[in-house]
């Protein structure tokens, strides 16, 4: 799968966004991931908020996955394992 | 280009030929003078954070001008989800700088300047809206910094403009030519403007019809001929001059600076003048700079203070006593008083408009609640933070004194706390509360935010004239049973 990685701004990080989505590419290193574009094509669109505000906007027509925390990293990391080829 | 690099920001500066003074002397190269850099640094922090895509969300958006996608920095805002970014944004600057980082002036005079020349040329059939878009078209390409420049020296205080006894005591066009005018004047405590490609200046109060020579804006190069800057000292500076400068700065990484620029008849062309002698404009313009600059000071000043915060907590890890009780009730006030200022930043601007020209304005009564809270709140902050670092932060002695062969082992033994705590730990922790509370750092965090856009008065005033106190009036004697008859 193609997986568009995008990010809050940052402001109010309650985690290490940078390395949670460093270790969902390593450890789900069957897919690719780019960053997110408004108008890209992407079959997955992982959304990395640094809070609960979740205040970072991706087109409605993306399937989209919010990474809150490093447990949310984890399961996401699951379930992009779960449909890798 | 629409973007550039931290590299590149960098590089463009030292192709500026600014006369930059201190101490007397003018300075050779400004982007690599020991005092100056940090400033610098600060000012960089808004290239590099573009650069990085975990932060992208908040430091760029696409231009209405150009369709590119530019740095936030130099963007018009389009609605009130854009005003609330600019908070956001202003507050992780703060938190990654620990100072001052120098850019907004430019943002908020640019998006005053535009809706209010849309608003003078409806009424005076000019074309300065035309001409202001098409500058800051290419200020958006070149991704460029601003200095906002406001603040003329006043000269004595109870008299306008054309009443002083020095004409040059707010900033003037001495001469109307063909293919422009040349300005003579100064401005005060510019921030950032060593670190600014640009500046772009507006007149510093409402004026009357006989002040028509002073109700002036343009924009020129920070080099243009003509110009020239003094860089305003600040309490600790020279450490930074001391040999491998590093744990006595506190923050030896980034700073502020302000200058007094000089407009020595300096030449502005046609096509950068964006106000001329059209006086009922000046107020518009002078409140809603204000106003955009008010707001931001419940971003950038929350972002310091967060830094602030987490340092009296370490410090007080450090001493031992984070578990006191009334250590803990001190850092919930800390943040309580943090909070509320960024509350008021995000207030105003999701209550915020849209202008006639089409880019979005932010609550002018609630941005002025804004910057009174600041003209207060950072001080307690800054008490509250001195109160649990304890007087060491004043007393300790240079770290050249630790690191002597001497000295040091006394002070390692003595100044020694928590276990497991690195003396140099303590000694950095506490040496940055001091550089914010009260080093060079202050400037931004305390003096900055009492007299920074406009000094506590001055929202007051703007207090007063949004207060709709007739609705409240009325309010009160609907609800007291009060029935006038009117004759």
């Amino acid at each position: 799968m193609t997986v568009g990685v995008k990010y809050c701004g940052g402001c109010n990080a309650e985690y290490e966004r940078v390395r949670a989505v460093e270790r969902i590419k390593s450890e789900a290193s069957g897919h690719t991931f780019k960053p997110y574009k408004d108008g890209g094509v992407f079959d997955k669109v992982i959304v990395i908020v640094g809070c609960g505000k979740a205040c970072a906007k991706v087109g409605e027509r993306h399937e989209v996955v919010y990474i809150g925390s490093e447990a949310d990293a984890t399961s996401a990391i699951a379930m992009l394992k779960s449909t890798e080829g | 280009m629409g973007v550039m690099t931290r590299a590149q920001y960098i590089e463009s500066l030292e192709k500026l030929n600014m006369k930059v003074y201190m101490f007397g002397e003018l300075v050779d190269k400004p982007t690599e003078h020991p005092i100056i850099v940090p400033s610098m640094n600060s000012l960089a922090m808004t290239y590099a954070l573009a650069e990085k895509a975990e932060h992208q969300d908040l430091m760029l958006a696409k231009s209405t001008l150009n369709g590119e996608t530019i740095n936030r920095f130099n963007y018009l805002h389009q609605s009130s989800e854009d005003l609330i970014k600019k908070i956001k944004m202003q507050r992780l600057l703060g938190q990654k700088t620990g100072a001052c980082f120098q850019r907004c002036v430019g943002m908020d005079a640019a998006n005053a300047m535009f809706n209010t020349t849309f608003e003078m040329d409806e009424k005076h059939g000019t074309d300065y809206h035309e001409k202001f878009t098409k500058y800051w078209r290419y200020i958006q390409q070149k991704d460029y910094t601003v200095d906002g420049a406001m603040t003329d020296p006043k000269g004595d205080r109870s008299l306008p403009p054309t009443k002083q006894i020095d004409p040059d005591m707010y900033l003037r066009i001495v001469e109307r030519r063909d293919d422009g005018i040349v300005v003579r004047g100064a401005k005060m405590h510019q921030t950032g403007m060593v670190n600014s490609h640009e500046v772009l200046v507006m007149p510093t109060i409402a004026m009357r019809e006989e002040d028509k020579d002073y109700a002036v804006s343009f924009a020129v190069p920070s080099d243009a001929n003509g110009i020239l800057m003094i860089y305003g000292r600040q309490s600790c500076d020279t450490r930074k001059m001391e040999d491998n400068a590093d744990v006595d700065l506190g923050n030896c990484k980034f700073g502020g600076h302000e200058v007094v620029v000089i407009f020595d008849d300096v030449f502005v062309p046609n096509e950068r003048i964006f106000m001329n002698g059209e006086t009922e404009f000046a107020g518009m313009l002078v409140e809603r700079f204000a106003g955009y600059h008010r707001s931001s000071y419940g971003g950038c000043k929350v972002g310091v203070g967060d830094v602030l915060i987490g340092a009296a907590a370490l410090a007080a890890e450090y001493n031992g006593v984070p578990k006191a009780s009334h250590i803990k009730d001190k850092l919930i006030e800390m943040v309580h008083l943090n909070e509320t200022l960024y509350s008021c930043g995000i207030a105003c601007s999701a209550e915020g408009s849209k202008t006639k020209a089409g880019n979005y304005i932010i609550d002018m009564l609630l941005a002025n609640i804004c910057k009174q809270n600041v003209t207060r709140f950072p001080y307690e902050i800054a008490r509250l933070a001195e109160d649990i670092a304890g007087g060491l932060m004043v007393t300790m002695p240079s770290d050249k004194d630790f690191k002597d062969e001497k000295l040091g082992k006394y002070l390692e033994k003595y100044l020694k706390g928590a276990d497991g705590v690195p003396v140099e730990h303590r000694q950095r922790i506490l040496r940055l509360i001091e550089n914010i509370s009260l080093g060079t750092a202050a400037v931004g965090y305390r003096t900055e935010s009492m007299h920074g856009a406009g000094s506590p008065q001055a929202q007051r005033i703007m207090i007063s004239r949004q207060s709709n106190m007739d609705m409240k009036k009325a309010l009160a004697k609907n609800i007291a049973g009060i029935i006038e008859l009117t004759q």
